[in-house]
């Protein structure tokens, strides 16, 4: 099969695609030699006691401490809790985000009027409305949910809009010409046209949600890998601390790689076509 | 044999409001398109040509004058007019046959379907129907173009430097297949360019407007050439003399650039 895919080619050809595969199995290995010396490392230094072990926790520390959390099955209640915090988060900024940059669209007047409190809001740290928000809603899911919520939800409109606003003017003038509705315009352009920029926030919301949701157990929470890291981190027990950093590092990663098969998907539909 | 006058526009002028300031883009333009004519508008750039078109479409009404289309106004003969911009503007996410029936699904009209297989067909690119746009040539996306202005019936196409964006050898080649589209179909037009020969080889008379207000200046009867078509127009023996006196009455000079 090989074989066959290089018949076709000229000798220098083939060598070019050998070195392009060379050089990609070499950055490769370079990605994963990295993290393996620095575990390496990490536990050496640890095990020979040129540091503190108690302060920087060690690699197979982690692995005891991950072992014990998964035995008991906290492990996994702690993570779902984060990660449906996230993940709500996550589902109704974007949704409610998008919404909103229709309506401003839509509306002119209403877009020139909100547009300066939209910047400002922006450039608020959401964290700081922590306490209005305990108060408001209270200590449960729900503040923390609106936490995550917060942090993306501006801007989602704010580039979702960007977005509309950018869209083709030609095109535009040519629904013109054929009499088409607001809406109709909204249908089968604006929003069509917009699927890479709502993909593009999407791939923003899902750092800002996790951000938002850990946030939000830091302030308030009785459960949640937030919640396990500022405990791990009141009773100095460091090996918790990292061992569910490692975890959250996973659970975001996966949800990353989650956005980026939809996003291919999705262009080879409305982008890699222009 | 006297033709019916199509859109006749009297006396018509536009003057429009920016921060700049107020602009007369046209005034006192009179002019009158007869049925199964390709009316040619040349006039120097920035002389209101493409406002003209969209006054006729409906989209921009006139400050002074009167147009009529077909009898009717403009806002109520919009589906009457169809719009040919100068890109193609085809959208990528849809089909050729999804892009072609974009103007009828805008505008509701049922069982155009079939019309559209027909004119992909007749104008080779039935094989197209379920390709993307960026799966076809420069000249093929301006044809489908066309097929998608044509597939909603209009009576009249307004054209508005359609060719614009084509490399020179492609438009010479779709001047050729718009001009027998347009004959073909029995259908009208209103064809605007800043091209010379391509406006003489396209149309069957030209009206020459003058700068800003624009008025039409002087009209140019091309009927002698009607049987040829485009490309044998650029051979024929009074090309040229059509070029000078369109060229003279353009009165083009030189610090009008400057």
């Amino acid at each position: 099969m090989k074989k066959d895919k290089y018949a076709r080619f000229s000798p220098q050809h083939i060598a070019y695609l050998k070195k392009k595969q060379r050089s990609n199995i070499a950055v490769n290995a370079g990605r994963i030699g990295v993290l393996v010396v620095v575990i390496a490392l990490w536990e050496l230094l640890a095990a020979t006691g040129a540091i503190d072990s108690f302060i920087t926790s060690s690699p197979s520390r982690i692995a005891q401490t991950l072992a014990e959390l998964v035995q008991d099955g906290s492990l996994f209640k702690h993570a779902a809790v984060t990660l449906m915090e996230t993940l709500a988060g996550f589902f109704i900024a974007t949704i409610a985000g998008t919404l909103i940059a229709i309506g401003l669209w839509w509306c002119r007047p209403l877009r020139r009027v909100l547009e300066p409190h939209l910047i400002v809001l922006n450039a608020l740290p959401k964290i700081a409305l922590g306490p209005i928000i305990i108060i408001w809603i209270g200590s449960g899911y729900g503040a923390i949910i609106f936490m995550a919520i917060l942090i993306c939800i501006i801007i989602t409109v704010i580039s979702v809009l960007s977005g509309f606003l950018q869209t083709d003017k030609g095109k535009l003038m040519l629904l013109d010409t054929m009499n088409a509705t607001k809406w109709q315009k909204l249908t089968m352009l604006v929003l069509p046209a917009n699927t890479p920029t709502i993909i593009a926030a999407l791939k923003i919301n899902v750092g800002l949600s996790w951000v938002g949701s850990i946030m939000g157990e830091y302030l308030v929470s009785r459960a949640g890998l937030g919640y396990l890291i500022i405990y791990g981190g009141q009773v100095f027990d460091l090996d918790l601390v990292m061992t569910s950093t490692i975890v959250l590092c996973v659970l975001a990663a996966a949800m990353y790689a989650f956005v980026a098969v939809f996003e291919k998907a999705v262009n080879k539909k409305f982008n890699a076509k222009t | 044999m006297k033709r019916e006058p199509l859109v006749v526009m009297k006396n018509v002028g536009l003057t429009y409001h920016s921060d700049a300031g107020e602009t007369r883009a046209v005034g006192g333009l009179s002019l009158t398109l007869k049925r199964g004519d390709i009316l040619g508008i040349v006039g120097p750039s920035g002389s209101g040509k493409t406002t003209l078109l969209s006054m006729v479409a409906g989209i921009l009404a006139p400050t002074e004058g009167e147009i009529t289309v077909a009898g009717e106004t403009p806002a109520q003969a919009k589906d009457k007019c169809g719009y040919m911009l100068q890109k193609d503007e085809l959208f990528p996410w849809l089909t050729i046959m999804q892009n072609v029936m974009l103007g009828a699904k805008v505008k509701k009209l049922k069982d155009k379907r079939g019309y559209a297989e027909e004119l992909l067909d007749k104008y080779g690119l039935a094989a197209y129907a379920d390709r993307y746009p960026p799966d076809l040539s420069g000249g093929m996306r301006q044809r489908v173009a066309l097929i998608r202005t044509l597939v909603p019936s209009p009576d009249i196409l307004l054209l508005d430097e359609p060719f614009g964006a084509l490399d020179f050898q492609t438009r010479v080649l779709v001047v050729d297949d718009v001009r027998a589209i347009i004959k073909n179909e029995g259908k009208s037009a209103l064809f605007v360019t800043h091209d010379i020969s391509e406006a003489i080889s396209m149309c069957d008379v030209l009206a020459v407007l003058s700068a800003r207000p624009a008025k039409v200046k002087k009209f140019i009867d091309l009927s002698p050439l009607a049987y040829l078509s485009p490309m044998a127009r650029r051979d024929d023996a009074r090309f040229s003399g059509y070029y000078d006196e369109v060229w003279r009455s353009l009165e083009f000079k030189k610090e009008d650039l400057l």
